[in-house]
């Protein structure tokens, strides 16, 4: 039986669960509003939720797309008992997690979001090119117009920030000193840049794309704030072998076996900007032809 | 930075930059159904669409 942990509104998971049951395998998709109790029959962990159930050693693969296994936890009202109680449930929810990160997985629950600050710093020490970046409070040290900011967080969207609209924070180039200090900000060096590279890794080996934003002053600096009339130009991408080589070194390091990693691309150098465990790669495996969804139901 | 959302505490300069849209979890076009239920793979969110034909079908 195949694990699938991901979110409700995800198209790459339905794309490979197509193939899973072209492939007749057995699944069982658990969605990031489900908890689970556990529970223990026959001397066999049972775990139940208001949607599924499943022996814990019945799972022989799992894939953490993203979301992850959320358990519920009983409160009890003496304090004492609480502190006791929890501790317990902690290390019954702690053996769940371990034994479904031990069997055979792409990417871990403990894991699925890295530090954009680290990613750097490691990609940095396996030679990868890094664009200049530092982090400040004001802009003293910024050059208006060669300094992009970006958000340190996996995610750059706020929803609902006011009534019925959204907020993204995309990329965006800094074009003017600011007079006041600000919370601290990810500043970065602006790459002029031929094209950008997305880049999906599966155990050890790189599929990529390049995007021709540079052309189109909408997706000039963030490529996400795609042109919808007009759409940038995308195809297969095959970066040096070296390049490949850093890029499994790097996933090693942070113990992924699955994910999207960005590059640009500026004369005859390739800057590596950052990687997403979780990222969208259903763009490049539709743009590309590669065979993506079938990889990941293959391997499971 | 001018505006502060109204926050005590300061705010990262991208936020100067933000860009807004329609907030997309109330989006419900009753004319067309895009999204529809299936038990055969576990989810409300099976995707209604011509199926994508590989290039290599094609050559």
């Amino acid at each position: 039986m195949i694990l699938i942990f991901s979110d409700n509104n995800d198209r790459t998971t339905i794309e490979v669960i197509r193939w899973l049951a072209a492939l007749k395998k057995d699944f069982i998709l658990v969605n990031d509003d489900e908890f689970f109790d556990i529970k223990v029959d026959k001397k066999r962990f049972f775990m139940q939720s208001q949607k599924n159930s499943f022996f814990l050693d019945d799972i022989q693969s799992v894939w953490y797309r993203r979301g992850g296994i959320f358990f519920n936890r009983y409160q009890y009202s003496n304090n004492s008992i609480n502190i006791y109680m929890n501790e317990t449930q902690h290390w019954l929810e702690d053996y769940i997690l371990k034994t479904l990160e031990s069997k055979k997985h792409i990417n871990k629950q403990s894991n699925s979001h890295v530090n954009k600050l680290l990613v750097l710093e490691y990609a940095q020490n396996i030679g990868l090119n890094v664009p200049e970046y530092f982090l400040a409070e004001n802009t003293d040290e910024v050059i208006p117009g060669k300094t992009i900011t970006k958000a340190i967080t996996g995610n750059a969207s706020l929803d609902n920030i006011s009534e019925n609209k959204d907020g993204m924070l995309y990329t965006s180039i800094i074009d003017k000193k600011e007079k006041e200090s600000f919370f601290i900000s990810f500043f970065q060096e602006k790459i002029e840049k031929d094209f950008e590279i997305r880049t999906f890794y599966l155990n050890g080996e790189c599929y990529s794309m390049a995007i021709f934003s540079q052309n189109d002053d909408q997706t000039k600096t963030d490529f996400r704030k795609y042109n919808n009339e007009k759409p940038n130009r995308n195809i297969r991408y095959t970066l040096p072998k070296e390049i490949e080589d850093r890029v499994q070194k790097l996933m090693q390091m942070l113990d992924l076996n699955c994910g999207s990693l960005d590059f640009i691309k500026s004369g005859n150098l390739y800057y590596f900007l950052e990687v997403n465990p979780v990222g969208q790669f259903a763009n490049v495996a539709y743009h590309c032809n590669y065979p993506l969804f079938k990889k990941i139901a293959d391997y499971l | 930075m001018k505006e502060n959302f109204g926050e005590k505490h300061k705010l990262p300069l991208s936020f100067k930059q933000m860009e807004y849209c329609e907030h997309t979890g109330k989006k419900n076009n009753k004319k067309i159904i895009y999204i529809l239920k299936s038990e055969k793979y576990q989810s409300n969110f099976y995707v209604r669409e011509k199926p994508v034909k590989p290039l290599t079908r094609l050559l």
